[in-house]
């Protein structure tokens, strides 16, 4: 096989250099795995039933905070029907998705931090006999103080809900800065100051997490589960199972919905694996709803404050933006979301000094972490909803104030990221006309409203999880004697159509149907690593590995029936399942054949593929969260009628603009966009994963206020608003055919624009997410009284911040380091690292 | 998942049939139609009846009787039925928007007139699995002592969420209850009490079994629910209002 490149350099971008050669890149069709799923075929984990399977149920804390003094699992295990109880003493060693922390335990051995903590297993013959068996354990707690917020964090040092972390109940603290904040807020001419909160709320996936592990013939160890990042659960099994990772299969069926929500090691699924391995047989696990919402991972609820300094015409001159985090129990990617944060304000709009501190901490409430837009949602709320208020003041239309402060192509900005193509003013201009802006903003009757927002969104994570120099994706092409070509690789399909994107460039460089293509995709044992579907990346990073491995096969193929036809390589076009002469196109053969030609030439073919990202010029530390290849860019335009004597919202329409680069199949672009209007919808007026405090003199519960699909409202189908979905399309060299992501981007802008058509509807501001229709009235009351017309936060609580790593941005001639930090190039890891990642 | 505790199951195809069975169990058994909230009160273990005693194959209770002296429906009609009837319509109207107004069109295909008047009365604190509400160390409705919405009540503060409820009352609806010893007729507004663990007249021993409406020959009716989405939800606030008009010559 020729193959002399290095494999970390990747090609990336459009080999066509005419787009209109595209035959399946850009088509809208159906999906490659469309038939199972509206068949009822798809199988998911939950589907799977083995022979002799046993099943497990957790036995789950009923505290939210308390020392586990002692279990007594006797009565349990001799009930009939139970196999096996497990408890934290049989998987003792701390995981955790991130290697600074490494907080997790499978089963708490000591110490239960929320209600719903696991601290026991039962392995039983039925599942009823498991949760029967599990009122047979005797767990004795000593209950410690309930920390059940932020604020109590801050002043509740002591206990600690872990022994690790900044100092008492702080988990993390950032303190970065980019330019002199205070001479930028020096150069104003107006200052803005505004606090807001963004509850947290959750993924509510429609398919629970389910896990089934099986001891294979030989001894090794298979675990079918509900998983978008089989890689990263692939080495938390290997470290807490102290087993050989090539010992350990990991196949990730296809999700009912990730968003995030299965991004996490979960130890559900290290119990069944070690259970399986103990018992010999198959374990499987189903999650309750209930339990869905113990394992979250969602959105961190966060107070957030914004000091923006703007020029008259709107230009920013500086921002401060401060962050108070509610982590919940544990780390999660909990360090990640303190940055990201804190990281993509700058990539909308040009912002020359830019100081950010942010401050996570830990809470005994199931553990947050990410959720679609993974910790930018919330200060991208806070940003669009100020920049209205600063339209207001400027007497400048917010859709202008935008256009005139959009970042440029290609910049970089104060934090070092350096951004690809930029279609923001497109995307504004676009849903600006389709909306009829001009005659609505402003100008509808009383009760009804138009608000505008914008956002950015990576194009996947420019560093993985764990650090190492390898690709962040590979693809395996297997080319058959039939013509039919087999792809391997380890993206996830989470519904978002990671297969299809897979097929579709493969289908597209070969001259083939996608449908004559096989998936074998999410198995760690069949293909070669992808780190998962998370942060946007599968599209682009997994696309541009397919996209290599296509054009390898393509070359090979080439080389053979050029030789066959007497034709010049270059010349050979391969489309409509043929391989031809492109100056005379009758002249060629079926691609069956061109295989069979080019596998007598060269012996079996077999292609390769991989995609890493390119450097990052952000050096400082914590400049790994936000850099990307490229960013997608969103402007939506919502309207909304508020009925002024209940607060009832309602929201007939919404435009939105996509910067895509390219629609690879516009069908699933429309429906990620769709799919992110709906979900930013229901974070912006009814979810909520609220917690309830009992009367402290008579309990120490700290409870999910009701954890059922029923009562966490999110909206129906009678809900959705009719959408106007506008894909901008100008390629980005560093995507496959040049697209962009399309699943996280568009759910952003809706929160901020109901906020901001609210407040053009009935005149007041809701400061705070979500915009429930008391929050409206209580607003309403505070108008009507003569006061400040407005719901939200009206202090953000003192913290005692490190000093800031400072940053010179690029245009102070800074080379991405900080001034006051060991250049990191040269940094050793820090004796704090050290321990958590050892 | 979360699964069933396990249970007799029985269903018998005469009234006669089941008041005699329900006498024998007293509050061991429950009647089971729909089971749309039942079932999953069961799952979460708020009721653990040793029997459950299927309603659906008595013919009776699955029969509409319209005339001009009124109506007697059979407490077996599913909501969708009588949503889609448009035999509910005129006077009836409020009924067929109440019916139709109920959760979600799967469940509606399943739940009952029956059910719905007899709905369980519902609670944040309650509506929650066995496992949740141990961690508050359970409720007055159930296994506990304490009344979390209102700490010093000595009265469970449990609601019902009815959505025929209000609409039939408004109707003037009564309903029959049967026993194996005797059989009532009483009026739906006088069949529940103010209580959230005692909300229902209905005894243990007895089955709802039909509601009779008098002639509503020109009234009008009209059924309104204030609910947080459009679909899949329990009412906030209801209110049903049934009116007659007399017309008054104009000269």
């Amino acid at each position: 096989m020729p193959n002399e490149e290095d494999p970390r350099v990747t090609r990336v971008g459009s080999p066509r250099a005419n787009e209109d050669d595209l035959r399946v890149i850009g088509v809208p069709r159906r999906r490659v795995d469309a038939r199972a799923k509206v068949t009822g075929q798809t199988r998911f984990a939950d589907d799977i039933f083995l022979p002799r399977m046993a099943f497990c149920k957790l036995l789950r804390s009923p505290h939210p905070h308390a020392r586990i003094r002692r279990i007594d699992t006797s009565r349990a295990v001799a009930h009939p029907g139970v196999y096996l109880v497990l408890t934290g003493k049989d998987v003792p060693i701390q995981y955790g998705i991130l290697p600074v922390s490494q907080d997790e335990q499978a089963l708490c051995v000591d110490h239960v931090r929320h209600v719903g903590d696991p601290v026991a297993a039962v392995i039983a013959r039925e599942e009823l006999t498991a949760f029967e068996a599990l009122d047979l354990i005797d767990v004795d707690y000593e209950i410690l103080t309930t920390i059940s917020d932020p604020k109590e964090a801050l002043a509740t040092p002591e206990p600690r809900i872990h022994e690790y972390g900044e100092q008492g109940n702080i988990h993390k603290l950032v303190a970065l800065e980019f330019g002199n904040v205070e001479e930028g807020f020096a150069e104003a001419d107006e200052i803005f100051e505004d606090t807001f909160f963004f509850q947290g709320n959750t993924h509510l996936p429609i398919e629970q997490h389910a896990s089934v592990a099986i001891k294979d013939q030989d001894g090794k160890l298979t675990i079918w589960s509900s998983t978008q990042t089989p890689h990263y659960l692939h080495r938390a099994l290997a470290k807490v199972l102290e087993m050989p990772a090539a010992h350990i299969r990991v196949i990730a069926t296809p999700n009912g919905g990730g968003f995030g929500g299965k991004s996490d090691p979960f130890n559900h699924e290290i119990v069944v694996a070690k259970a399986a391995l103990i018992l010999d047989r198959p374990v499987k696990i189903c999650l309750t709803r209930e339990e869905v919402f113990y394992c979250h991972r969602g959105r961190h609820p966060i107070l957030m404050k914004f000091k923006t300094g703007v020029k008259k015409d709107g230009a920013i001159t500086g921002m401060h933006l401060q962050t108070l985090i509610d982590g919940g129990a544990y780390g999660s990617y909990g360090v990640a979301s303190t940055f990201y944060a804190g990281a993509l304000q700058t990539t909308t709009y040009h912002v020359p000094r830019y100081r950010y501190q942010g401050c996570r901490t830990f809470t005994n409430k199931p553990p947050c972490g990410p959720k679609r837009g993974h910790g930018t949602p919330q200060p991208r709320f806070g940003q669009e909803v100020q920049l209205d208020k600063i339209a207001e003041r400027l007497k400048i239309d917010p859709a202008n104030l935008r256009l005139h402060i959009v970042e440029s192509p290609n910049a970089v900005t104060a934090n070092f990221f350096r951004l690809g193509t930029v279609n923001l003013s497109e995307c504004i201009r676009r849903v600006v006309e389709a909306s009829r802006w001009k005659d609505k903003f402003r100008k509808l009757s009383e009760g009804r409203g138009v608000g505008l927002a914008c956002s950015a969104y990576l194009t996947g994570a420019g560093l993985p999880i764990y650090w190492n120099k390898m690709p962040h994706s590979g693809v395996q092409l297997k080319f058959d004697r039939s013509g039919g070509v087999s792809i391997f690789c380890g993206a996830t399909e989470i519904g978002q159509g990671s297969d299809d994107v897979l097929a579709g460039i493969v289908a597209e460089v070969l001259g083939i149907n996608p449908f004559d293509i096989r998936l074998f995709t999410g198995d760690t044992d069949l293909g070669p690593v992808d780190l998962g579907s998370y942060s946007s990346r599968v599209t682009l990073m997994a696309g541009n590995a397919a996209l290599q491995a296509a054009e390898r096969g393509k070359a090979i193929i080439a080389e053979g029936v050029a030789e066959k036809l007497e034709v010049p390589k270059e010349r050979l076009s391969f489309a409509d399942k043929r391989v031809f002469d492109s100056v005379a196109p009758e002249k060629g053969i079926p691609f069956e054949e061109a295989v069979c030609i080019a596998e007598a030439r060269f012996g079996t073919i077999g292609t390769v593929g991989s995609y890493t990202p390119p450097k990052s010029p952000a050096l400082y530390k914590g400049g790994g969260v936000g850099p990307s290849p490229t960013y997608s860019y969103s402007a939506a335009v919502v309207e909304v009628e508020v009925n002024p004597v209940t607060g009832w919202v309602t929201v007939p329409r919404i435009w939105i603009a996509h910067d895509i680069g390219r629609a690879l199949n516009p069908t699933l672009a429309r429906g990620q966009v769709e799919g992110s209007v709906y979900m930013g919808l229901g974070e912006a007026l009814m979810e909520e994963q609220e917690f309830r405090r009992l009367p402290r003199k008579l309990s120490h519960a700290l409870v999910h206020k009701f954890p059922s699909i029923l009562e966490y409202k999110s909206p129906t189908s009678l809900d959705m608003p009719e959408v106007i979905t506008e894909l901008i399309e100008e390629p980005d060299p560093q995507g496959p055919f040049g697209a962009k992501e399309a699943g996280q981007g568009p759910l952003l802008p809706i929160m901020p624009a109901v906020a901001n058509a609210v407040y053009d509807a009935v005149g007041v501001r809701i400061d705070e997410i979500p915009i429930t229709p008391e929050k409206i009235m209580k607003a309403l009351a505070e108008k009507k009284a003569g006061r400040e017309p407005r719901f939200g936060p009206s202090h953000f609580p003192h913290i005692n911040w490190p000093e800031a790593l400072r940053v010179p941005p690029p245009w102070e001639g800074g080379d991405g380091n900080a001034v006051n930090d060991v250049p990191r190039r040269t940094r050793t890891v820090s004796k704090k690292e050290k321990v958590l990642t050892s | 998942m979360m699964r069933l505790p396990l249970f007799e199951f029985r269903a018998p195809r005469t009234l006669e049939e089941a008041a005699s069975i329900l006498d024998g169990e007293r509050a061991n058994a429950m009647p089971l139609a729909g089971g749309t909230d039942l079932l999953p009160n069961m799952k979460r273990r708020q009721q653990v009846p040793r029997m459950l005693m299927s309603l659906r194959h008595i013919e009776s209770m699955n029969c509409v009787a319209l005339n001009d002296s009124g109506s007697r429906l059979g407490a077996c009609l599913t909501l969708s039925e009588i949503a889609a009837d448009r035999r509910f319509r005129n006077g009836l109207t409020a009924l067929a928007q109440a019916a139709s107004l109920v959760a979600t069109p799967q469940i509606r295909n399943m739940a009952t007139l029956g059910g719905n008047i007899c709905l369980d009365t519902r609670c944040n604190y309650y509506d929650q699995s066995y496992e949740w509400r141990k961690s508050i160390n359970f409720c007055l409705k159930k296994d506990g002592t304490t009344c979390w919405v209102a700490p010093g009540s000595s009265k469970c503060m449990a609601v019902s969420s009815t959505d025929t409820g209000p609409a039939l009352m408004a109707l003037g609806a009564r309903v029959r209850l049967v026993s194996r010893s005797e059989e009532r007729e009483v009026l739906l507004a006088d069949l529940y009490n103010n209580d959230g663990i005692d909300y229902i007249k209905r005894r243990p021993d007895e089955i709802l079994a039909e509601v009779s409406l008098d002639s509503l020959h020109g009234w009008k009716s009209t059924y309104w629910k204030l609910r947080r989405r459009g679909s899949f939800d329990f009412p906030v606030l209801s209110v049903a209002a049934a009116v007659r008009l007399r017309l008054l010559a104009v000269r």
